[in-house]
């Protein structure tokens, strides 16, 4: 692969690798890959999100790139492009690239030595490395987790997801280079997405200590079912870059909470309905 | 056929290794064995049965120590039955016979002229007391819930004519034989969905939940001292004196010697609660634990 290029910070430590992966489809790992990483770059660390839903990419949509995508991954593995051709850097955060996936191509030509060769490749250059992984169990998602030192696991207060995400969290410890090199195990972080207090208030939903109960790993916070994802995805900018919001301001907690800051928990619950909550705002 | 060693049924693995530095020890030793009844020795009736259960066994039976038990037949019924044609036959389907029980006296020199131990007569009422080891032709769809569910096996010390073969007794006396001689397999994180954990030999303790889509196997007991919501099969090799225990319980099966209970046929009154799962002839009971009101 490409070597050629140097960062300038040379000798510092090489880029924590985090996987964002969730086994179902549709709960937010593309959108949680922006936010974190947008927030990543906010926080002031050099980062790049890496998209590995090959035939299927919707990252470039969600940070607002996808005018821009001229090599992809898979060019670069399979040294069709340089690694810099095919990074875009954000127009918004200059700290914050993006490697796009290939739409075109099969996800079998997803090598394990070509992934290995860009991460390493790019570990050298940023400070976090952020994988959105496919929704499944297959290649795509399997190449996006191997190399990681951190997953965040995205999960909806719902079972089917909940137990979707048990059987990653299960594969984050057992087909992992860490697993199989007998390194530490991948920390794992659980982070529930599409999250309405007043739904779980009812009972139409499972409560975050009910999916921490049966996941059993450390919780990085909820991420409350908001107008303003929809909103910003459909603008292409990450709800971390977007005006002060309810969801990027949970994806903020997120961020520091995985830097290790400790933060009180938000959107747990349900802001009360009332002309005085109305009058003073939620939280 | 004395090499008990090799043919064993594929999640038996050896329990003994000898020490390094000797060549040879010796050491008693349990082996488990399927037992095949046999009722009619008429090989135009035999034959199709026996490859009518071989098929529907699959690879279960694959490599499984044998014993073909003739209680059940007359002299005569003996007589007819040609032991090298069954030994080669059964070899041939990739079983492992190891000996012929229950035979007339008249009947060891051809047993053991076919390679084959001939071991002591059982009482007949014995015999009738017990279950065959799997029933020919019919299907056992209520007795065979999971692949993995093993045939009923019987465990017998081979190089000793077995004890009478009253199935409770002699569950007893093997237990009795090696206390505490199987160290039960720990885990102490949380078995989630996909995975499956086993406890070939002996128990299973699990020291974290069990969550919805995992298996549990155990040749013994099972005990989850946390949130079971997976599937617990309990003596796989047909032990119906083992039981599963759950601190907190909704499992999605249960299973103890084949028998089992799907969730949704759970007593109410026990989901979510403590409770300790046991075998009668009826059925599955559950009885909860921590609670004095009954």
């Amino acid at each position: 692969m490409s070597k050629e290029n140097k960062s300038p910070n040379e000798g510092q430590n090489l880029a924590t690798v985090v996987v964002v992966t969730s086994g179902k489809g549709g709960v937010g790992k593309t959108t949680t890959s922006a936010a974190f990483a947008a927030g990543l770059a906010q926080r002031g660390y050099k980062t790049v999100v890496v998209d590995f839903d090959v035939g299927l990419r919707n990252l470039d949509l969600i940070m607002g790139c996808e005018r821009r995508v001229v090599y992809d991954l898979l060019n670069v593995i399979h040294g069709e492009g340089s690694l810099n051709q095919a990074l875009i850097k954000d127009k918004r955060q200059d700290n914050l690239f993006i490697l796009p996936a290939s739409q075109t191509r099969d996800k079998e030509a997803l090598t394990f030595e070509g992934v290995r060769d860009v991460i390493a490749d790019l570990q050298e250059r940023f400070d976090f490395i952020v994988c959105d992984s496919p929704a499944g169990i297959e290649k795509g998602a399997m190449a996006a987790m191997y190399f990681a030192d951190e997953a965040l696991v995205v999960t909806n207060p719902e079972i089917s997801s909940v137990r979707d995400s048990d059987r990653i969290i299960g594969m984050l410890a057992s087909k992992t280079r860490r697993a199989e090199e007998e390194l530490d195990p991948v920390e794992v972080h659980l982070v529930i997405t599409r999250y309405d207090p007043s739904r779980v208030h009812r009972g139409d939903m499972l409560s975050a200590e009910d999916i921490q109960e049966v996941l059993a790993i450390p919780f990085l916070g909820v991420v409350p079912e908001s107008k303003s994802v929809l909103i910003a995805s459909n603008a292409g900018i990450p709800t971390t870059l977007c005006e002060e919001n309810d969801a990027g301001n949970a994806y903020f907690d997120i961020v520091d909470r995985f830097l290790g800051h400790k933060l009180p928990h938000r959107f747990l619950v349900a802001p009360k309905k009332g002309i005085l909550s109305r009058f003073f705002g939620k939280e | 056929m004395h090499d008990m060693d090799q043919p064993k049924p594929h999640f038996m693995h050896p329990a003994h290794s000898p020490s390094p530095q000797d060549a040879i020890e010796l050491q008693g030793s349990a082996l488990t064995v399927v037992v095949l009844h046999l009722k009619n020795s008429d090989p135009r009736i035999l034959y199709p049965q026996l490859e009518d259960l071989i098929d529907e066994a699959g690879s279960f039976l694959a490599s499984a120590p044998v014993l073909i038990d003739v209680t059940a037949l007359d002299t005569d019924a003996q007589d007819m039955l040609d032991f090298s044609y069954l030994l080669r036959y059964l070899r041939g389907a990739e079983l492992m016979p190891v000996g012929v029980q229950g035979a007339a006296d008249s009947q060891k020199d051809r047993i053991s002229q076919a390679g084959l131990l001939a071991v002591a007569t059982v009482k007949k009422e014995g015999y009738q007391e017990t279950k065959p080891a799997v029933q020919s032709g019919q299907s056992q769809a209520k007795k065979q819930p999971a692949p993995q569910a093993a045939p009923r096996q019987e465990p017998v010390a081979p190089a000793e004519p077995p004890p009478p073969r009253n199935e409770t007794a002699q569950h007893r006396q093997t237990r009795a034989a090696a206390p505490a001689a199987i160290a039960p397999v720990v885990i102490t994180r949380p078995v989630r969905s996909g995975q499956q954990v086993s406890a070939p030999h002996g128990d299973l303790i699990v020291l974290a939940s069990v969550n919805a889509g995992s298996e549990l196997f155990a040749a013994g007991n099972i005990h989850v001292y946390g949130a079971l919501r997976g599937r617990a099969l309990a003596g796989v090799n047909g032990d119906t004196e083992a039981r599963v225990f759950a601190l907190q319980g909704n499992p999605e099966l249960v299973a103890i010697a084949g028998d089992y209970v799907v969730n949704e046929e759970l007593p109410r009154g026990v989901i979510n609660q403590s409770f300790a799962v046991y075998w009668t002839e009826s059925g599955l009971r559950f009885q909860v634990l921590g609670s004095f009101y009954f």
